[in-house]
């Protein structure tokens, strides 16, 4: 037992005696700190400007009264004083009215025309509004959602016209509230205490009673199409149906994926520089070429190994949702932008994963190095879904400048908002190549003195004298 | 141009420790010079500035003629002390790597030679991890040697090496000198350098201690040796002329001369003190000078 504790005793000093216990002791809360307040980072940054959104009702006689309800349900939830926090919270299951979403919400209501033609190019103009930032969003109630037995068609239900992979607020503040307010409505027409009325429709008021006392909501039925566009010859052609789920799923897909070939790519980069300056190889390999080809060679390897990975895995994707018929709901430049970001992460991050690793005579050491590089990888990760929840506001356009976040947070964004202005990913992606020409020369710097230093980590005033010493 | 490498006033320094420092050195082409010093005296340091490995932080350092460019590297081939191989890779393969780094676009058959020539043949398949010492370490002979460089520095090669592979390899280094090329051999093994070196440079404390053919450091820096023992007895050398030091054997006693001293002096010397059952003459070794050197050296530095 005691020669046990002897053993642990060193263990343990081992462990807790060195700087990368330190820092992480120092890095852990506030990651921690930082994740869990992720959400209410991205409130504070929210626009707290009024959206507009716009609906179309086109059920006979006097609709299903879609927008002064909807008013009225934003007015009770300012007299409960908005509570945003609780609303998160709430689902549609547990039997809460989401509230909260309203709030910023405008709501306009849409005269229907007669004709299908003209209705069709009404849509298309609210497009074009949506796409000009004028709408948040539009909603069109079919004639035919009054019907008992609706057949599933956007004739007999809700759709709901976007141009975002993901806009919780409208999804389920508008959406899910339209559509049970269509049910409602759907029940008053067989309510025979409603007869008396000029059209059997509940009122507003009463909607409003129902949905808090039978405290339900359903989104069962509600439609998510792309906004229309005009064909080649002219003509107005309806958005594209989303396939149910898969939307939603590509921004955070895309980014976590480009996050995970960076790690794949560049973390055995870093045992490798290791395993050279410990067998010694370096040496050889710097007698036949100098330090910056070597680094560039290393990079270049792991770019083009991450590359292809990608390049499987992302063609498998596309293939399986060819096959699977939801190749329709991918945006086919989405790929073109996921592997320039995806090259780009891993010349980058490679570079900062080989110079720490050049820094270092082993693991142990490499860790305490490896931690800010870890750090600035995977926060922008805790910032997925409030940035593809809303791709254009301030806080996914900041985070998508900062050179080591672009990457993963602009590739969300181009994956959740499809109109997206072309400047914004090409100045990200200049952004990245600047800093990433710049880390290389860092990484160079620190590499040839690094690779052939064996013993102790460098410190940090050492470290910035290896990169700005002139041999 | 004549020499293959020329150091001038050349200084490295790690932090405060001067590892080379000021050091003016020639080495001829076509020859083979023996880099000789104790341990941390700065030869691999030394190698390293010629290798551009490190810069001199003063003084300059020309390879092949070539100052500061990197260009000269192709042309060099380099055996670190530390042997430095990937361990999964497969032996050809990896000789193959190497050479293609220096330039050599078909390194194949080049490659295949040299295994042949050392004993490897069987090995081309095998991955280092497999290989006993001796044979990582011809493979790594190889790695520094089969693009035919112009100019090879080997730092220890010998170190692991069984006496008949050991002599394949300074085979191999007469071969590259015979083919013109310059070779750079760092060594303990004073036989080694005595025996293959044309020139020979000791490094101590970093600075250039002693430089030229053996010939010419035997003529500065070598001492008459006798060993000669007594019918009657110990020899009392305090009876004896010109004797630098002397050494106790045992039944024998081993006397250096001071340099212009006749050994016919001493036998006579000899001789008065009883009959002489030994009287070996030597020259100095190597080895001899070399202590004798670096002696000095650490002698006059504690005195100052």
């Amino acid at each position: 037992m005691e020669k046990i504790l002897v053993i642990a005793g060193r263990e343990f000093r081992a462990a807790v005696l060195n700087k990368a216990f330190l820092v992480s002791l120092i890095l852990m809360p506030v990651l921690i700190l930082i994740s869990s307040n992720a959400s209410s980072i991205a409130q504070g940054w929210k626009s707290q400007k009024a959206r507009s959104i716009a609906i179309i009702d086109r059920t006979p006689g006097i609709g299903v009264e879609a927008v002064p309800t909807l008013r009225l349900l934003r007015e009770r939830e300012l007299g409960q004083g908005a509570p945003a926090e609780k609303s998160r919270s709430d689902t549609t299951e547990n039997g809460g009215l989401p509230g909260g979403q309203l709030a910023l919400l405008e709501f306009e209501s849409i005269t229907p025309p007669a004709d299908p033609a003209e209705a069709l190019k009404l849509r298309y103009d609210l497009g074009r509004r949506v796409a000009a930032g004028e709408l948040a969003a539009f909603f069109d109630i079919g004639p035919a959602a009054l019907e008992t037995n609706p057949q599933p068609t956007g004739e007999a239900s809700v759709t709901y016209y976007t141009d975002k992979a993901l806009d919780r607020d409208i999804l389920l503040g508008v959406g899910v509230k339209l559509m049970t307010i269509v049910q409602l409505q759907r029940t008053a027409t067989q309510n025979p205490l409603l007869l008396m009325r000029k059209e059997r429709r509940y009122s507003p008021a009463e909607i409003v009673g129902l949905v808090e006392a039978a405290g339900k909501t359903a989104s069962k039925g509600l439609i998510q199409r792309d906004l229309p566009t005009l064909s080649e010859s002219g003509a107005v052609l309806e958005g594209k149906e989303v396939q149910s789920g898969l939307r939603p799923l590509v921004p955070i897909f895309a980014a976590i994926f480009l996050f995970m070939i960076v790690l794949i790519g560049a973390q055995p980069q870093l045992q490798g520089v290791i395993e050279e300056k410990m067998n010694r190889i370096g040496e050889v390999l710097l007698g036949s070429a100098t330090s910056f080809q070597l680094l560039c060679g290393k990079l270049l390897g792991m770019t083009g190994t991450g590359l292809v990975l990608s390049m499987v895995y992302v063609g498998g994707g596309l293939m399986a949702a060819r096959h699977w018929n939801l190749a329709g709901d991918l945006r086919w430049d989405l790929p073109a932008w996921f592997f320039l970001f995806q090259g780009l992460a891993l010349l980058l991050f490679g570079s900062l994963f080989i110079a720490v690793g050049s820094a270092c005579s082993d693991m142990k050491q490499a860790q305490t190095l490896l931690m800010p590089v870890s750090i600035s990888l995977s926060i922008p990760l805790m910032f997925l879904l409030p940035v593809m929840e809303d791709p254009t506001g301030s806080l996914a356009r900041s985070l998508s400048f900062i050179p080591l976040a672009t990457p993963t947070v602009m590739l969300c964004r181009l994956a959740a908002a499809p109109n997206l202005p072309l400047w914004e990913p090409i100045l990200g992606a200049f952004l990245v190549l600047v800093t990433t020409v710049g880390a290389i020369w860092v990484a160079g710097r620190i590499f040839r003195i690094g690779f052939l230093t064996t013993g102790k980590a460098p410190s940090l005033m050492e470290l910035y004298r290896w990169i700005f010493s002139r041999s | 141009m004549t020499h293959a490498v020329v150091l001038t006033r050349a200084t490295k320094r790690f932090g405060r420790k001067v590892a080379v420092d000021q050091m003016d050195l020639s080495v001829r082409r076509g020859s083979v010079t023996g880099f000789l010093g104790p341990n941390g005296s700065g030869k691999t340091t030394t190698l390293r500035l010629i290798t551009r490995l490190y810069e001199p932080e003063e003084g300059t350092v020309e390879v092949l003629g070539s100052v500061r460019e990197k260009c000269a590297s192709d042309r060099v081939g380099y055996l670190p002390e530390e042997r430095g191989l990937y361990r999964s890779m497969k032996v050809l393969e990896l000789l193959c790597f190497f050479a293609r780094l220096k330039g050599v676009r078909s390194p194949e058959a080049s490659v295949r030679e040299w295994l042949g020539r050392l004993d490897l043949a069987e090995a081309a398949g095998l991955k280092v991890e497999a290989l006993s010492k001796g044979m990582a370490q011809r493979v790594q002979f190889i790695g520094a040697v089969a693009h035919r460089p112009e100019l090879v520095i080997l730092d220890e090669p010998f170190s692991g090496l069984d006496p008949v592979h050991a002599a394949q390899i300074s085979d191999a280094i007469r071969e590259l000198k015979a083919a013109g090329s310059t070779v750079i051999l760092s060594t303990h093994d004073m036989d080694v350098a005595e025996r293959m070196c044309d020139s020979l440079v000791l490094i101590h404390e970093g600075r250039k201690v002693l430089d030229g053919t053996w010939a010419e450091v035997r003529s500065r820096h070598g001492r008459v040796t006798v060993r000669a023992r007594l019918a009657d007895g110990p020899i009392d050398t305090s009876r004896l002329p010109g004797v630098e030091r002397c050494a106790d054997l045992g039944a024998e006693t081993a006397i250096v001369l001071e340099p212009g001293v006749d050994s016919q002096e001493l036998l006579r010397a000899l001789q008065q003190q009883g009959p002489i059952t030994r009287f070996d003459l030597g020259e100095s070794t190597l080895r001899e000078i070399f202590l004798d050197l670096v002696g000095a050296t650490r002698m006059e530095e504690a005195a100052a």
